[in-house]
Protein backbone atom coordinates (compact mmCIF):
# COMPACT_ATOMS: atom_id res chain seq x y z
CA UNK A 1 0.00 0.00 0.00
CA UNK A 2 1.02 3.57 -0.56
CA UNK A 3 1.55 6.33 2.03
CA UNK A 4 2.75 9.93 1.87
CA UNK A 5 5.98 10.76 3.74
CA UNK A 6 7.50 14.15 4.61
CA UNK A 7 10.91 14.32 6.25
CA UNK A 8 11.77 17.70 7.77
CA UNK A 9 14.95 19.71 8.40
CA UNK A 10 18.08 17.51 8.34
CA UNK A 11 15.99 14.44 7.51
CA UNK A 12 14.71 15.91 4.22
CA UNK A 13 17.52 14.14 2.31
CA UNK A 14 15.93 10.80 3.22
CA UNK A 15 12.51 11.72 1.84
CA UNK A 16 11.19 9.63 -1.08
CA UNK A 17 11.62 11.69 -4.27
CA UNK A 18 7.93 12.05 -5.14
CA UNK A 19 6.81 12.09 -1.49
CA UNK A 20 5.16 8.66 -1.66
CA UNK A 21 6.32 5.31 -0.32
CA UNK A 22 5.13 1.73 -0.89
CA UNK A 23 4.98 -0.14 2.43
CA UNK A 24 3.88 -3.62 3.54
CA UNK A 25 0.54 -4.22 5.26
CA UNK A 26 0.90 -3.72 9.01
CA UNK A 27 3.98 -1.48 8.69
CA UNK A 28 4.58 1.14 11.41
CA UNK A 29 6.47 4.47 11.39
CA UNK A 30 9.53 2.57 12.69
CA UNK A 31 9.41 0.39 9.55
CA UNK A 32 9.14 3.53 7.41
CA UNK A 33 12.17 5.04 9.18
CA UNK A 34 14.16 1.84 8.53
CA UNK A 35 12.96 1.54 4.92
CA UNK A 36 14.20 5.10 4.24
CA UNK A 37 17.54 4.31 5.96
CA UNK A 38 17.05 7.12 8.48
CA UNK A 39 19.20 6.50 11.59
CA UNK A 40 16.59 5.78 14.30
CA UNK A 41 18.36 7.91 16.90
CA UNK A 42 17.97 10.98 14.67
CA UNK A 43 14.17 10.78 14.74
CA UNK A 44 12.65 12.62 17.71
CA UNK A 45 8.96 12.66 16.80
CA UNK A 46 6.63 11.29 14.12
CA UNK A 47 3.18 12.61 13.22
CA UNK A 48 0.64 10.43 11.43
CA UNK A 49 -2.13 12.43 9.76
CA UNK A 50 -1.13 15.41 11.89
CA UNK A 51 -1.35 13.46 15.17
CA UNK A 52 1.50 12.55 17.51
CA UNK A 53 0.54 8.86 17.44
CA UNK A 54 3.91 7.33 18.37
CA UNK A 55 6.21 5.27 16.19
CA UNK A 56 4.47 1.93 16.59
CA UNK A 57 0.98 2.59 15.27
CA UNK A 58 -0.12 0.45 12.30
CA UNK A 59 -0.21 2.60 9.19
CA UNK A 60 -3.10 2.63 6.73
CA UNK A 61 -3.30 3.30 2.98
CA UNK A 62 -2.92 7.04 2.16
CA UNK A 63 -1.70 7.95 5.66
CA UNK A 64 0.46 11.10 5.87
CA UNK A 65 3.62 10.59 7.91
CA UNK A 66 5.82 13.52 9.06
CA UNK A 67 9.25 12.74 10.51
CA UNK A 68 11.31 15.26 12.56
CA UNK A 69 14.80 15.46 14.07
CA UNK A 70 15.83 17.56 17.11
CA UNK A 71 15.22 21.25 16.35
CA UNK A 72 16.12 24.13 18.65
CA UNK A 73 17.39 27.08 16.64
CA UNK A 74 16.25 30.63 17.27
CA UNK B 1 -16.54 62.84 39.62
CA UNK B 2 -13.64 65.27 39.90
CA UNK B 3 -10.61 64.28 37.84
CA UNK B 4 -7.01 64.73 38.86
CA UNK B 5 -5.23 67.66 37.15
CA UNK B 6 -3.36 65.11 35.01
CA UNK B 7 -6.55 63.45 33.73
CA UNK B 8 -8.11 66.87 33.10
CA UNK B 9 -5.02 67.85 31.07
CA UNK B 10 -5.15 64.52 29.19
CA UNK B 11 -8.77 65.13 28.21
CA UNK B 12 -8.01 68.69 27.16
CA UNK B 13 -5.15 67.54 24.92
CA UNK B 14 -6.98 64.65 23.30
CA UNK B 15 -9.12 64.86 20.21
CA UNK B 16 -12.38 63.09 19.44
CA UNK B 17 -12.51 60.65 16.54
CA UNK B 18 -15.55 60.03 14.38
CA UNK B 19 -16.84 56.45 14.51
CA UNK B 20 -14.45 55.46 17.29
CA UNK B 21 -15.42 54.68 20.91
CA UNK B 22 -12.44 56.68 22.20
CA UNK B 23 -10.54 59.89 21.61
CA UNK B 24 -6.83 59.95 20.86
CA UNK B 25 -3.68 61.76 21.87
CA UNK B 26 -0.29 62.08 20.19
CA UNK B 27 2.70 60.41 21.80
CA UNK B 28 4.54 63.73 22.06
CA UNK B 29 1.63 65.38 23.94
CA UNK B 30 1.37 62.40 26.25
CA UNK B 31 5.10 62.50 27.04
CA UNK B 32 4.96 66.29 27.67
CA UNK B 33 1.96 65.96 29.98
CA UNK B 34 3.58 63.06 31.85
CA UNK B 35 6.69 65.12 32.41
CA UNK B 36 4.73 68.24 33.46
CA UNK B 37 2.70 66.23 36.00
CA UNK B 38 5.60 64.12 37.24
CA UNK B 39 4.05 60.87 36.04
CA UNK B 40 6.02 58.09 34.30
CA UNK B 41 5.36 57.54 30.60
CA UNK B 42 4.20 54.03 31.44
CA UNK B 43 1.66 55.28 34.00
CA UNK B 44 0.58 58.14 31.74
CA UNK B 45 -0.29 55.68 28.99
CA UNK B 46 -2.27 53.45 31.36
CA UNK B 47 -4.21 56.44 32.72
CA UNK B 48 -4.96 57.67 29.21
CA UNK B 49 -6.25 54.26 28.10
CA UNK B 50 -8.35 53.87 31.24
CA UNK B 51 -9.93 57.25 30.44
CA UNK B 52 -10.76 56.15 26.89
CA UNK B 53 -7.92 58.09 25.32
CA UNK B 54 -5.89 56.02 22.89
CA UNK B 55 -2.30 57.02 22.14
CA UNK B 56 -2.38 57.69 18.40
CA UNK B 57 0.43 55.19 17.84
CA UNK B 58 -2.09 52.36 18.37
CA UNK B 59 -4.79 53.73 16.05
CA UNK B 60 -4.12 51.15 13.34
CA UNK B 61 -4.39 48.31 15.84
CA UNK B 62 -8.09 49.16 15.97
CA UNK B 63 -10.35 47.28 15.74
CA UNK B 64 -8.33 44.09 15.52
CA UNK B 65 -7.51 45.23 19.07
CA UNK B 66 -10.21 47.03 21.05
CA UNK B 67 -9.60 49.72 23.65
CA UNK B 68 -10.02 47.06 26.33
CA UNK B 69 -7.44 44.88 24.59
CA UNK B 70 -4.99 47.81 24.58
CA UNK B 71 -5.61 48.34 28.30
CA UNK B 72 -4.86 44.66 28.95
CA UNK B 73 -1.69 44.75 26.83
CA UNK B 74 -0.45 47.94 28.50
CA UNK B 75 -0.89 46.31 31.90
CA UNK B 76 0.81 43.04 30.89
CA UNK B 77 4.24 41.80 31.91
CA UNK B 78 6.13 39.27 29.85
CA UNK B 79 9.41 37.46 30.37
CA UNK B 80 11.22 37.19 27.02
CA UNK B 81 14.18 34.83 27.15
CA UNK B 82 16.59 35.24 24.23
CA UNK B 83 17.08 38.49 22.28
CA UNK B 84 18.68 36.97 19.19
CA UNK B 85 16.79 35.96 16.06
CA UNK B 86 13.34 35.24 17.45
CA UNK B 87 13.53 37.58 20.45
CA UNK B 88 14.44 40.68 18.42
CA UNK B 89 11.41 40.38 16.16
CA UNK B 90 9.10 39.37 19.01
CA UNK B 91 10.13 42.45 21.00
CA UNK B 92 9.63 44.66 17.93
CA UNK B 93 6.08 43.38 17.34
CA UNK B 94 4.96 43.33 20.97
CA UNK B 95 6.38 46.77 21.77
CA UNK B 96 4.70 48.31 18.72
CA UNK B 97 1.45 46.52 19.60
CA UNK B 98 1.46 47.99 23.11
CA UNK B 99 2.61 45.34 25.61
CA UNK B 100 3.53 47.37 28.69
CA UNK B 101 6.32 45.63 30.58
CA UNK B 102 9.18 43.46 29.37
CA UNK B 103 11.62 41.44 31.42
CA UNK B 104 14.43 40.61 28.98
CA UNK B 105 17.20 38.08 29.47
CA UNK B 106 20.17 37.13 27.30
CA UNK B 107 23.87 36.85 28.19
CA UNK B 108 25.04 36.97 24.60
CA UNK B 109 26.69 39.73 22.55
CA UNK B 110 26.20 40.28 18.82
CA UNK B 111 28.64 38.66 16.44
CA UNK B 112 28.87 38.92 12.68
CA UNK B 113 27.21 35.55 12.01
CA UNK B 114 24.04 36.94 13.66
CA UNK B 115 23.61 39.63 11.01
CA UNK B 116 21.81 37.36 8.52
CA UNK B 117 18.68 37.31 10.71
CA UNK B 118 18.81 39.19 14.02
CA UNK B 119 17.01 42.51 13.72
CA UNK B 120 18.79 44.01 16.75
CA UNK B 121 22.17 43.04 15.30
CA UNK B 122 23.65 45.85 13.19
CA UNK B 123 27.15 47.04 12.35
CA UNK B 124 26.76 49.40 15.32
CA UNK B 125 25.84 46.71 17.86
CA UNK B 126 28.50 44.11 16.92
CA UNK B 127 30.26 42.98 20.10
CA UNK B 128 27.58 44.60 22.28
CA UNK B 129 25.10 43.00 24.67
CA UNK B 130 21.89 41.80 23.01
CA UNK B 131 19.61 42.86 25.88
CA UNK B 132 21.24 46.29 26.09
CA UNK B 133 20.65 46.74 22.34
CA UNK B 134 17.06 45.59 22.95
CA UNK B 135 16.57 48.25 25.64
CA UNK B 136 17.87 50.99 23.32
CA UNK B 137 15.57 49.81 20.51
CA UNK B 138 12.58 49.56 22.84
CA UNK B 139 12.96 53.16 23.99
CA UNK B 140 13.17 54.31 20.36
CA UNK B 141 10.06 52.50 19.19
CA UNK B 142 7.83 52.81 22.24
CA UNK B 143 8.82 55.04 25.19
CA UNK B 144 5.63 54.00 27.02
CA UNK B 145 7.02 50.49 27.63
CA UNK B 146 8.92 49.55 30.75
CA UNK B 147 11.77 47.08 30.67
CA UNK B 148 14.08 45.31 33.03
CA UNK B 149 17.17 43.68 31.53
CA UNK B 150 19.23 40.69 32.66
CA UNK B 151 22.45 40.61 30.61
CA UNK B 152 23.58 37.11 31.59
CA UNK B 153 22.78 33.52 30.66
CA UNK B 154 20.01 32.28 32.96
CA UNK B 155 20.29 29.17 35.07
CA UNK B 156 17.42 27.27 36.67
CA UNK B 157 17.86 29.05 40.00
CA UNK B 158 17.32 32.47 38.38
CA UNK B 159 13.92 31.59 36.98
CA UNK B 160 11.54 31.59 39.98
CA UNK B 161 12.61 35.15 40.86
CA UNK B 162 12.27 36.39 37.27
CA UNK B 163 8.84 34.81 36.92
CA UNK B 164 7.28 36.74 39.82
CA UNK B 165 4.30 38.80 38.60
CA UNK B 166 4.86 37.62 35.02
CA UNK B 167 1.78 36.93 32.88
CA UNK B 168 3.48 34.98 30.12
CA UNK B 169 6.89 33.52 29.27
CA UNK B 170 8.16 33.67 25.69
CA UNK B 171 10.86 31.15 24.80
CA UNK B 172 13.07 32.72 22.12
CA UNK B 173 16.16 30.70 23.02
CA UNK B 174 18.68 29.25 20.64
CA UNK B 175 19.66 25.58 21.10
CA UNK B 176 17.77 22.68 22.64
CA UNK B 177 19.33 22.41 26.10
CA UNK B 178 17.81 25.21 28.18
CA UNK B 179 14.33 25.05 26.67
CA UNK B 180 13.10 22.13 28.85
CA UNK B 181 14.33 23.96 31.97
CA UNK B 182 12.46 27.15 31.04
CA UNK B 183 9.35 25.10 30.29
CA UNK B 184 9.48 23.19 33.59
CA UNK B 185 9.98 26.35 35.63
CA UNK B 186 7.18 28.20 33.80
CA UNK B 187 4.88 25.27 34.49
CA UNK B 188 5.94 25.22 38.15
CA UNK B 189 5.21 28.95 38.40
CA UNK B 190 1.78 28.41 36.79
CA UNK B 191 2.59 30.61 33.77
CA UNK B 192 1.84 29.78 30.10
CA UNK B 193 4.84 29.60 27.77
CA UNK B 194 4.99 30.27 24.05
CA UNK B 195 7.91 28.57 22.36
CA UNK B 196 9.37 28.90 18.86
CA UNK B 197 12.18 26.81 17.37
CA UNK B 198 13.61 26.33 13.92
CA UNK B 199 16.32 24.97 11.67
CA UNK B 200 17.02 26.21 8.16
CA UNK B 201 13.66 26.68 6.45
CA UNK B 202 11.63 24.64 8.96
CA UNK B 203 10.05 26.34 11.98
CA UNK B 204 7.60 25.45 14.74
CA UNK B 205 5.57 27.26 17.43
CA UNK B 206 3.62 25.87 20.37
CA UNK B 207 1.86 27.18 23.47
CA UNK B 208 2.22 25.23 26.68
CA UNK B 209 -0.14 25.81 29.61
CA UNK B 210 1.10 24.63 33.02
CA UNK B 211 0.93 20.84 33.02
CA UNK B 212 -0.25 20.78 29.40
CA UNK B 213 1.19 18.91 26.42
CA UNK B 214 4.56 20.18 25.27
CA UNK B 215 6.76 19.84 22.21
CA UNK B 216 9.68 18.93 24.53
CA UNK B 217 10.50 15.79 22.57
CA UNK B 218 11.91 18.02 19.79
CA UNK B 219 14.55 19.18 22.28
CA UNK B 220 15.96 15.82 23.37
CA UNK B 221 19.74 15.87 23.31
CA UNK B 222 22.45 18.47 23.59
CA UNK B 223 22.81 21.82 21.82
CA UNK B 224 25.11 20.19 19.25
CA UNK B 225 22.32 17.76 18.25
CA UNK B 226 19.86 20.38 16.93
CA UNK B 227 19.34 20.37 13.15
CA UNK B 228 20.09 24.13 13.13
CA UNK B 229 23.79 23.33 13.57
CA UNK B 230 23.77 21.81 10.09
CA UNK B 231 21.06 23.84 8.36
CA UNK B 232 21.64 27.28 9.90
CA UNK B 233 18.83 29.74 10.70
CA UNK B 234 17.26 31.63 7.82
CA UNK B 235 15.81 35.14 8.29
CA UNK B 236 12.47 34.28 6.66
CA UNK B 237 11.94 31.37 9.03
CA UNK B 238 13.04 33.37 12.08
CA UNK B 239 10.78 36.35 11.32
CA UNK B 240 7.74 34.19 10.50
CA UNK B 241 8.09 32.02 13.60
CA UNK B 242 8.59 35.16 15.73
CA UNK B 243 5.43 36.66 14.20
CA UNK B 244 3.40 33.57 15.09
CA UNK B 245 4.78 33.67 18.65
CA UNK B 246 3.94 37.37 18.93
CA UNK B 247 0.42 36.81 17.56
CA UNK B 248 -0.15 34.03 20.08
CA UNK B 249 1.22 36.24 22.89
CA UNK B 250 -1.22 39.03 22.01
CA UNK B 251 -4.09 36.54 21.92
CA UNK B 252 -3.33 35.16 25.36
CA UNK B 253 -2.65 38.56 26.95
CA UNK B 254 -5.98 39.88 25.68
CA UNK B 255 -7.84 36.89 27.12
CA UNK B 256 -8.53 35.06 23.87
CA UNK B 257 -8.21 31.30 23.47
CA UNK B 258 -4.88 29.92 22.36
CA UNK B 259 -4.89 28.29 18.96
CA UNK B 260 -1.69 26.43 19.75
CA UNK B 261 -2.20 24.81 23.15
CA UNK B 262 -1.48 21.10 22.71
CA UNK B 263 -0.59 21.79 19.10
CA UNK B 264 2.39 22.75 16.99
CA UNK B 265 2.25 25.24 14.14
CA UNK B 266 4.63 24.04 11.41
CA UNK B 267 6.08 25.95 8.49
CA UNK B 268 8.50 24.62 5.93
CA UNK B 269 9.52 27.03 3.18
CA UNK B 270 11.24 24.33 1.10
CA UNK B 271 8.06 22.31 0.59
CA UNK B 272 5.68 25.26 1.29
CA UNK B 273 4.11 23.27 4.10
CA UNK B 274 1.89 25.12 6.59
CA UNK B 275 0.30 22.76 9.07
CA UNK B 276 -1.15 22.40 12.59
CA UNK B 277 -0.03 19.20 14.33
CA UNK B 278 -1.62 17.69 17.44
CA UNK B 279 0.80 16.82 20.26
Amino acid sequence: MRIQVSCFATLSRYAPTDGFLEIKEGATPIDVIDQLSIPREEVKIVFVNGQNSGKEIELQEDDRVGIFPAIGGG
Amino acid sequence: MKHSPFITALKKNSRALQHHPFSCISSSSLIQLASAHNVTCFQAQLSALQNKILPERYLRNFNALTLNDQIRLAGSRILLVGLGGLGGYILEILARSGVGTFVLADGDCFEESNLNRQILGTVDTLGKSKVKAAKVRLKKINPFCRCQIHPYFLSRKDLPGLMKNIDLVVDALGGVEFRPVLLEESSRAGIPLITGFLAGTTGLVSTVYPGGKSPGVFWRGENKDGAENILGNMAQTVSLIASVQAAETIKLLTGKDSGLAGRVFLVDFETLTFDLLEL
